[in-house]
């Protein structure tokens, strides 16, 4: 079992998770009107009052977490070898343009842990992304604490993005309202301490998964085909002779869903909600306390939705009033009990819900398990072996566009992609290695390319990033006189929308993640390559590293993994 | 107006890297079966009508009507234009 054994919220509702349950409880949001330098608009968010920088914020929460597990009776040491620390941001330090694990190690050694970090950087689903893969990795056995920690500063960088895809309310936003009109940003560090350990009582992760829509890199599918999935993928679980069960809609006493209050996820959510057959199941957003805090929200929200249901009550969606959705759900703007199982006790499973850019879809499911004195068998995954069948490298100095016709050249049925042109030279990067990979698996093994396929996902890590694509759009917005954000800019800025263009291209409904690491290091990343095959419906990855400074420095190195179990 | 400036700030702005101007019909949807424009394309065009004509779309839905064709779009930015 994977159990929750100590988190921390620190937000601008307060400095434990306590003072920031009760603020929920109370109504209490720390929404108002910001403006930051050089940015001709203000707008509505929930800030720090004193800037909390991206290192400082992670190791703030880290300590508070570290002090709640001591307060618990289940003190952690952060500097053992067998404690893993995962990192959870979109764009934490873009103020310094410097990559994540760079900062992740930094804070992993300011506690003296010498484990190379996981960070994950998979736009707005990172929280949940991050909890999955550390759940992964300890049921592999390698570790036996992982240390979860999500943050993202909101700075000029990414207000000004939110603000040219014309996504920001101009008011507390209103998650599911038939008048919601957009989001709002947030800043938050949240932190959950999660160990391997039989059966004692509270918490656990029970299930994960994370599917992409292979739809588009910013817009949600209509019908909801990611989120669909993740939430099917999470309910269903293996139990330990391999047999499947379901969990049922009635077990589920909430869903904490994204409810970013935007039309289109809301909509999108609903939807998948509907689909899934959990149209009754009270759902909730707390956007409308928090804004959206990105790297921090799947953390943060569940949190919030654990120690709520806990408590016996279900966390009011701030800011609904009216049903806004196509497809009838469960909302309300009003605090609720949980409702009570067929044993005659308060339900104790939840499902967690996000969805971001580049297409990407999480959904988790906790349960509370009561103080049982019969142990339970630990799971354990044994990590099978990987084998990469094909693989392809690509290294400067070599022209991307050039590249990029001699595939059009090889392939005029499929070779022509305009949307190549419009990729930022990560995307670009990472479009022409898996195409040369995919055209070399395909006259290998006969299979069909363009296929919609559900049982493949994509891996990458990268050490810079979107870092060409960051400096180009900060380019944007540096100039008082020549202020012009620009949204197919920023929206390269998330370096998973990678992985997002690859599903995109080739129909991928498979998990998709992406990961900032240190260097090409192969034992790393095949040991996050091979946790999405924990996904039991993954038969291959296209996974491997993809990393872009300029013209005269980038590399990929990517192949098509299977598992040898 | 000049149309033929206008389509070239688009071929640029959206990156239509294979097209020309000639491949771009006055009367044609800009949206839809056409170019093969999406939402971020349509951001796009807003930014270009702030940065080149200073006018500034508050309501992206108001895209819709002014992005129908280039020619659409060439007489609202003659009836709007700040520079």
């Amino acid at each position: 079992m994977i159990r929750i054994i100590a988190d921390n919220i620190l937000s601008p509702l307060g400095a434990t998770t306590a003072e920031n349950l009760a603020a929920v409880r109370e109504g209490r949001s720390a929404l108002a009107e910001h403006r930051h330098e050089g940015m001709p608009e203000a707008f509505v968010a929930s800030l720090f009052d004193t800037p909390l920088s991206f290192e400082e914020g992670l190791k703030l929460g880290i300590r508070a977490a570290l002090a709640d597990a001591e307060a618990k009776g289940r003190p952690v040491n952060p500097s053992a070898a067998d404690t893993l620390f995962v990192v959870s941001s979109t764009k934490g330090n873009i103020a310094d343009f410097e990559p994540l694990a760079d900062s992740a190690r930094r804070v992993a050694q300011h506690f003296g842990n010498a484990n190379r970090p996981v960070v994950v950087s998979n736009a707005c689903i990172s929280g949940l992304s991050a909890l999955i893969t550390a759940k992964r990795l300890l049921e592999s056995g390698e570790y036996r604490t992982a240390i979860v920690v999500g943050y993202d500063v909101q700075s000029k960088f990414i207000v000004s993005g939110f603000q040219s895809f014309k996504a920001l309310a101009p008011d507390p936003c209103r998650p599911f309202d038939g008048d919601r009109c957009g989001l709002n940003l947030g800043e938050a560090v949240a932190t959950m301490v999660l160990t391997v350990s039989a059966n004692e009582g509270g918490w656990i992760m029970r299930s994960g998964a994370v599917n992409n829509d292979a739809n588009h890199i910013s817009n949600p599918s209509r019908t909801a085909e990611g989120s669909l999935r993740a939430i099917e993928g999470a309910l269903t679980l293996k139990d330990a002779d391999g047999s499947q069960s379901v969990i049922a809609a009635d077990d589920l006493a909430c869903i904490s869903a994204h409810g970013t209050a935007t039309l289109y996820n809301d909509e999108m959510e609903a939807v998948a909600i509907d689909r899934a057959g959990l149209s009754h199941v009270p759902v909730f957003s707390l956007k409308g306390y928090y804004g959206h805090t990105m790297g921090a929200a799947g953390l943060l929200e569940s949190i919030i939705t654990l120690h709520a249901v806990e408590e016996g009550w279900i966390p009011a969606t701030r800011g609904f009033e009216e049903e806004g959705t196509s497809r009838p759900i469960n909302v309300s703007g009003n605090v609720r009990e949980v409702a009570l199982g067929d044993d005659g006790k308060p339900k104790r499973k939840v499902l967690k819900l996000l969805s971001g850019f580049g297409g990407c879809n999480a959904a988790v499911v906790f349960e509370l398990q009561d103080n049982l004195s019969r142990p339970t068998v630990i799971d354990r995954t044994e990590a099978a072996g990987l084998s990469a069948d094909v693989r392809v490298t690509i290294s400067s100095p070599a022209s991307l566009t050039e590249l990029y016709k001699e595939l059009k050249a090889k392939d005029e049925a499929n070779g022509n992609y305009p949307k190549f042109y419009k990729m930022d030279p990560l995307s670009k990067l990472g479009y022409i290695a898996s195409e040369m990979l995919l055209e070399k698996e395909a006259a290998m093994t006969g299979c069909e390319r363009f296929t919609a396929r559900e049982d493949r996902a994509v891996v990458i890590c990268t050490r810079h990033g979107s870092l060409a694509d960051d400096l180009a759009y900060q380019d944007t917005i540096s100039r008082a006189d020549e202020y012009f954000p620009s949204p197919a800019v920023f929206v390269y800025t998330l370096p998973n929308i990678v992985t997002g263009e690859i599903a995109l291209r080739n129909h991928y409904y498979g998990e998709t993640s992406c990961f900032d690491n240190l260097d090409n290091d192969n034992m790393t990343i095949e040991r996050l390559v091979r946790t999405a095959f924990a996904d039991r419906r993954i038969t291959s990855v296209i996974g491997g590293w993809l990393d872009y400074v300029d013209a005269d420095h980038f590399s990929a190195d990517l192949a098509v993994y299977h598992s040898k179990e | 107006m000049e149309i033929e400036k206008l389509k070239e700030q688009i071929i640029d702005a959206l990156n239509l890297e294979d097209l020309t101007p000639a491949d771009i019909e006055d009367d044609a949807p800009l949206f839809g079966e056409g170019l093969g424009l999406d939402s971020i394309d349509a951001l796009e065009l807003i930014v270009l009508m702030e940065k080149f004509y200073g006018i500034k779309l508050q309501n992206p839905a108001e895209g819709k009507n002014i992005f129908k064709s280039v020619n659409c779009m060439a007489a609202y930015i003659e009836a709007n234009r700040t520079k």
